[in-house]
């Protein structure tokens, strides 16, 4: 569920589609498909939508660049504040 | 200020030289419509249209040697003639004319290609060895003159503006899609890049030979912040830059017209304001555009700094109406794909200047980059002591850049921690201070249908550059510049095309090679970078308003999408329909449509600064997509055939003066 919403977030929002070239491991920086506008709306939807904070250190740490860090990075702060 | 066009005919064929130079040169008439020159011979021709500014009658085009063996076709001005030639005089040439022309010509025969680095100006030059049989293109140092060149079926051939080769029937124009990666990753033209192939530009500050041996290139200059001033300490680099630039702006203004200035309201232009007014009085014209849309407005400042030299002033007030009615014909003088419509209202700026029969203008381009205005130099200073920086100074740092970019006030900082970090370290080898504009370029890059490698040509520019591996990182940041968005865009689409585009010649004292060379000896070297400019502030804030002298760093911006979303010309169906769209075999078609329908239906406040220069990007290609490609001009383009302006023919061909070939 969680990596169903995000594809359609990241989609719509970056006007891209995961296929065999950009894959959940594909780092989407590195791709040129977010930029610092794309990440500051990436974050704020993540926040909003799960209702969850990052602390300093895990943005620092935790980088979101791919799908799959994304997806597991929001199960762990959802399964934390649990 | 002129137009040069040529051709070197390197196969043997039978040709209608005259008319077909005459065509390149209507084309093109727009930057000299006060007179035109041919030369003709049987293996090359060229000419010029000319803008008359320097040298009244001793200025007509081309000219040549008393021997006969070199012929120059000339745009733009070396402001230390009168200099030059009285060395030229000492050493024993003699001169006909007080122009700067003739001065060129006679330099190049004491000094060959060691002249170019004698010259402290703007310009292009085609200079063409009868004995040797070689055609020499040459460009100042930092790209300020145009010069393309075009290999056809064996021949070549030159002119200040690509629109030129239109004239060429057999010739058509072809989207190179490797130079479009670099283009629109790194947002403009690399110095020698057309976005076409087949034509290259001469780059800044080199000399191309052509002959039937081939084609050799040799640079004259190279920007490697060597220096040879010795500033010990703060109050003597305040003397030096004030000095230096007053310098500059008197050698700027020999010319035989009236020059008015540009004055955006920020400090560089008031600047130079304050000192025309300190040399001429209060009899000149200075020139503003204002915007409708209070986000881009700089009207405040610009009254402020005109009431206080009292010149004699005029606004051209731009709405997003203006803006789309004239983007076509303004990208169209353009010639290369542009990511903001900034040079719009530059455009309809230089026909108020024409109108009032003011042919020269002072700008301020190139202070930016010569004191480290810009933001992406904070910016540069901070990413490249992340790793020693407290969290707090990295905060502290954040937020004083980019103040004018809604999403890095709305955002927490923290969050803009996370992003830096993604770019504390070197992804792209030399590329580090412009890895954040990369990144947003590489999303522009995704409207071509084939991925080629985009950054394979800056990296081969680097190459070229000698010591660029020992250049601090900001003196690479500021290399970059350079080559990248001031003479790819801010002097050329922004700056010449526009100015000439309505017969204006700008001039850029801050651009002086002298200034440049005293700023790599005090950059920094006083201060930490962090108030901008802090030096060039220094020098002048006692001649200038208080909000004027202390004012920050406010990039000319004009509305980007949100013009074309609240006007929706005619045009814009017609070129971003799914069918139009899917006929430009270089598109991705797919990509392009999302993109134009998440412009078009959006809030424009939901729009990333990526989406807005993608944007403009893609709008731009098309319309010279319909005018390259498939030679469609603008409806409004009317150049005049140049017949009533010749006033100069110079014919050597064996049949004219009849002797067998």
């Amino acid at each position: 569920m969680i990596k169903s919403t995000m594809v359609e977030f990241l989609q719509d929002t970056l006007l891209f589609e995961f296929d065999d070239n950009i894959t959940e491991k594909t780092d989407l920086f590195k791709e040129g498909i977010i930029d610092s506008y794309g990440y500051i709306q990436l974050l704020n939807y993540i926040k909003s939508t799960y209702g969850i904070e990052f602390t300093k250190e895990e943005i620092l740490s935790n980088v979101i660049t791919n799908l799959s860090d994304m997806v597991k990075l929001i199960e762990l702060k959802i399964t934390i504040s649990q | 200020m002129c137009g040069i066009a040529g051709i070197l005919r390197l196969q043997p064929r039978l040709c209608c030289e005259v008319s077909l130079l005459s065509e390149m040169l209507r084309l093109i008439r727009h930057r000299g419509p006060d007179e035109a020159g041919l030369y003709l011979s049987d293996d090359f021709s060229m000419g010029t249209v000319r803008l008359s500014i320097l040298g009244g009658d001793g200025g007509q085009q081309p000219i040549c040697d008393e021997e006969a063996r070199y012929y120059l076709s000339y745009n733009g001005e070396v402001y230390n003639y009168i200099e030059l030639r009285k060395e030229l005089k000492s050493l024993g040439y003699r001169f006909l004319t007080d122009s700067d022309t003739e001065v060129v010509l006679q330099s190049w025969r004491a000094w060959g290609r060691d002249c170019l680095s004698r010259f402290n100006g703007a310009f292009a030059f085609a200079l063409y060895d009868c004995q040797e049989k070689a055609l020499y293109l040459a460009r100042d140092r930092y790209g300020k003159r145009p010069l393309y060149y075009l290999w056809h079926k064996g021949d070549v051939f030159f002119s200040s503006e690509m629109k030129s080769f239109l004239a060429i029937e057999d010739y058509s124009f072809e989207f190179d899609l490797s130079q479009l990666a670099s283009i629109l990753t790194l947002w403009t033209p690399l110095t020698h890049q057309s976005s076409f192939k087949g034509i290259e530009q001469v780059s800044q500050g080199c000399c191309t030979k052509i002959s039937s041996e081939g084609l050799t290139k040799s640079r004259y200059h190279q920007l490697n912040f060597q220096s040879r001033y010795s500033i010990s300490c703060e109050s003597e680099a305040v003397e030096a830059v004030n000095d230096m630039l007053r310098e500059a702006v008197k050698l700027r203004l020999r010319s035989d017209v009236e020059i008015g200035v540009y004055l955006s309201g920020g400090l560089d232009s008031s600047i130079l304001s304050a000192i025309l007014a300190d040399k001429v009085g209060q009899n000149f014209k200075s020139y503003s555009v204002a915007f409708e849309d209070d986000e881009f407005d700089e009207s405040s400042d610009q009254q402020t700094m005109v009431t206080h030299i009292g010149s004699h002033h005029r606004t051209v007030k731009i709405s997003n109406r203006s803006i789309t009615d004239n983007f076509p014909e303004a990208a169209f003088h353009a010639e290369v794909p542009v990511f903001r419509t900034a040079f719009v209202p530059m455009y309809l700026l230089s026909k108020a200047v024409s109108d009032d029969g003011i042919k020269v203008v002072l700008t301020g381009e190139g202070a930016d980059e010569v004191f480290l205005g810009y933001n992406i130099f904070k910016e540069t200073l901070m990413r490249s002591k992340w790793n020693i920086l407290s969290d707090e100074e990295k905060l502290d740092r954040l937020s004083q850049l980019y103040p004018y970019l809604k999403h890095y006030n709305e955002t927490s900082k923290s969050d803009l921690l996370g992003l830096y970090q993604q770019f504390s370290t070197d992804r792209y080898p030399g590329l580090f201070s412009h890895e954040l504009r990369i990144q947003n370029g590489l999303f522009s890059k995704r409207l071509l249908k084939e991925s080629a490698e985009p950054l394979v040509a800056i990296q081969e520019l680097i190459g070229e550059q000698p010591n660029f591996s020992s250049l601090s990182q900001i003196e690479k940041a500021q290399w970059l510049e350079f080559n990248t968005l001031l003479q790819g865009y801010l002097l050329s689409s922004q700056g010449d095309r526009m100015s000439l585009s309505h017969s204006v010649e700008n001039r850029c004292p801050y651009l002086d090679p002298n200034i440049v060379e005293l700023s790599s000896e005090i950059n920094l070297k006083f201060d930490d970078g962090r108030d901008e400019k802090y030096l060039l502030r220094k020098a002048f804030e006692k001649v200038l308003p208080s909000k004027i002298a202390s004012k920050r760093k406010y990039p000319y911006r004009a509305p980007d999408s949100k013009a074309f979303v609240s006007e929706q010309p005619d045009y814009l169906e017609h070129l971003l329909s799914e069918a139009e769209l899917r006929k430009m075999d270089i598109l991705n078609s797919k990509f392009c449509c999302s993109l134009t329908n998440k412009i078009m239906k959006s809030s424009p406040d939901k729009i990333s600064t990526k989406e807005n220069q993608t944007f403009i990007f893609l709008l731009s290609l098309c319309l010279q997509h319909q005018f390259f490609v498939k030679k469609r001009l603008p409806s409004d383009y009317g150049n005049r055939a140049i017949d009533d302006i010749l006033i100069r023919k110079i014919d050597t061909r064996a049949q004219v003066i009849g002797l067998p070939r």
